[in-house]
């Protein structure tokens, strides 16, 4: 219990591309809300 | 209140009860009372961390935000995916490998324990009224617009939450705040789609949106660069950070989460789970907001949402001036939906720009009126006036049929008490890991330990109860010291920065760099209009700024970390 193992999501093999995921979904939502604003204007 | 509202929240406290009952059993010692054994997984300890976050204000409060001012408050979360990125690299594997209980101990670890007793004691005081408050709001609320007690509420919401969470520890605590997150979801969703069927059947979810466009309701990127508008782009990102890197960081309530993760990894993914539903979850919240902006251009609104204040308003002196101003509130309510339906028929068309100014005319018209009743309501109280928080009550309770307004409630309630069991549990986690082991018995059995963990939750649950009855009276006074409490997360981040950041920074000057990062943030608040989402960037810098200066005063440290 409360093991240190530091193994990444299998599903992107390293915390690196997971991070990166992360951010660039970030970035995503940011350009989905900025549409969002715009469209409804 | 409908007996099938009264049988949802029947089951919803059934099965928290069971729920916690299940899940709390065999807690022999702190490990398993404060960190669940630290044998949690990660979509657990990620529902448990969002569900002490979303309190009932969020829920309540956000939607009142969007209608009255729209969705720009959703910037303020735009810096917590990066915060969580950035804790995921460096401050949550410091913790988890120093096999800390609370993120105050990691500092005597690297420091010395003045600066933990100092970080530690703003915590308490900072949060130690805060669970007050989130008691009392939603409660006060609740018994005005539902017509339900107040103090029966109070004692609902408080003892409930400390009582199991008392008898369960911790493993209880999130797996039930777990099973409240996802009803907090389900009432969210299903507001979200209560609202939409409130629409009128000519109004299209475009149109909706389009009218809440006109009136400034669906604004959610702001690239402002003035400092003093509060939710812009950038308040959001850069401030953002900060404010979320404090929170996440530095508060005992969140950390005490992730360390009860099974590994690392079950740590990690739970913040990066955070990182990935927030936003979209706040967006849901105040696109409800919004949209009932639009339901209240067909329906005619009260003129104030507060139904208490209308009513001593209506008995009052000032009946007369009210039924004249209430007059002139139909006829530009009239108006204003009118132009509202000629603006959504002319959408499109070279009609549009002339029905929008049009609409926003009757739109501006409408305001004033309701600004000319809220004045009157502010003189007849004799104090500020705002019924924002009373906006999505009072549709729930007037459109939504039996049994929703029962889900609707249990997902207020859900809300109001995860956000308690959490300060309880980080509270008392301080105060016997912090103050008690620390000071008075550093060696005891498991059992003694335990049963000072459990009093501890009780005593926090008692004062946070009784301050919240005693909240209409204290009321200024507590808020006064949460305000002045929240200003003290970006001075203790900047202790961690210190911390895992440089080497050579001592335990003189982590100490003396939180009392300076604690009075440039009040400093700050007093002689600059900047945004408070700004207030932990600059504490965070002036407490790592002089941290780092008065260490090189004195010998480098031995570190243990």
């Amino acid at each position: 219990m409360g093991e240190e193992t530091d193994s990444p999501p299998p599903i992107l093999g390293t915390w690196r591309r997971f991070y990166f995921v992360v951010v660039v979904n970030t970035l995503l939502v940011y350009g989905l809300l900025l549409l969002f604003s715009r469209f409804a204007r | 209140m409908h007996v099938l509202d009264i049988v949802v929240i029947g089951i919803y406290f059934a099965l928290i009860a069971y729920i916690g009952y299940r899940t709390g059993r065999g807690n022999r010692g702190m490990e398993d009372f404060f960190l669940a054994k630290r044998a949690m997984p990660w979509y657990v300890i990620g529902l448990s961390v969002m569900a002490t976050q979303a309190s009932a204000i969020t829920l309540i409060g956000t939607t009142g935000q969007a209608y009255v001012d729209g969705m720009r408050f959703i910037q303020l979360y735009f810096g917590l995916p990066l915060a969580m990125v950035i804790l995921c690299v460096t401050l949550v594997p410091f913790f988890y490998r120093a096999r800390v209980f609370t993120a105050y101990e990691f500092l005597e670890k690297r420091f010395d324990g003045k600066t933990r007793s100092l970080t530690s004691f703003l915590f308490l005081l900072g949060r130690g009224l805060s669970d007050a408050v989130v008691i009392y709001a939603p409660s006060v609320i609740l018994a005005i617009v539902f017509g339900l007690d107040e103090k029966t509420l109070i004692l609902t919401i408080g003892a409930g939450a400390t009582v199991y969470t008392a008898l369960g520890g911790m493993r209880a605590v999130m797996w039930v705040e777990a099973w409240q997150m996802m009803i907090i979801f389900l009432g969210i969703l299903f507001c979200l789609g209560a609202v939409i069927a409130g629409l009128p059947e000519d109004i299209s979810l475009v149109e909706a949106l389009k009218i809440a466009g006109a009136a400034g309701r669906t604004e959610t990127v702001d690239f402002t660069l003035d400092p003093s508008v509060t939710y812009t782009f950038w308040s959001g990102v850069v401030g953002g950070i900060f404010l979320m890197l404090s929170y996440f960081g530095c508060d005992q309530s969140q950390v005490q989460r992730y360390l009860t993760g099974s590994s690392l990894t079950e740590s990690r993914l739970s913040l990066l789970f955070n990182a990935m539903l927030k936003i979209p979850m706040q967006f849901v919240i105040l696109l409800t907001g919004a949209l009932l902006f639009v339901f209240y251009q067909f329906e005619k609104p009260p003129p104030i949402f507060n139904p208490v204040s209308l009513e001593r308003l209506r008995e009052s002196d000032h009946r007369d001036e009210l039924a004249s101003l209430e007059r002139e509130y139909d006829e530009v309510f009239a108006a204003r939906k009118a132009r509202a339906s000629g603006f959504a028929l002319a959408l499109s068309t070279e009609a549009e720009p002339e029905a929008r100014r049009r609409f926003l005319d009757a739109d501006a018209r409408f305001s004033e009126v309701r600004g000319r009743v809220v004045a009157l309501a502010e003189e007849n109280e004799g104090a500020r006036f705002n019924d924002t928080n009373y906006v999505f009550p009072t549709f729930v309770l007037s459109q939504l049929p039996p049994g929703v307004v029962g889900l609707i409630l249990v997902a207020i309630f859900a809300a109001a008490m995860s956000t308690v069991e959490s300060e309880l549990t980080s509270l008392s986690s301080a105060t016997v890991i912090d103050f008690y082991r620390r000071y008075l018995r550093r060696e005891a059995s498991d059992s003694h330990y335990l049963a000072v963990s459990r009093a501890a939750t009780v005593a926090w649950g008692a004062f946070a109860t009784l301050c919240a009855m005693y909240m209409g009276r204290l009321g200024s006074a507590i808020e006064a010291v949460n305000r002045i409490g929240s200003n003290f997360y970006g001075p203790i981040l900047g202790v961690f920065v210190l911390a895992v950041g440089t080497k050579r920074t001592n335990g003189h000057g982590a100490f003396v760099g939180v009392l300076a990062g604690v009075a440039a943030v009040q400093l700050a608040s007093r002689l600059s209009d900047v945004s408070f989402l700004y207030y932990n960037l600059i504490g965070t810098a002036a407490s790592v700024g002089v941290g780092y200066v008065v260490s090189l005063a004195f010998p480098s440290p031995e570190r243990s970390v």
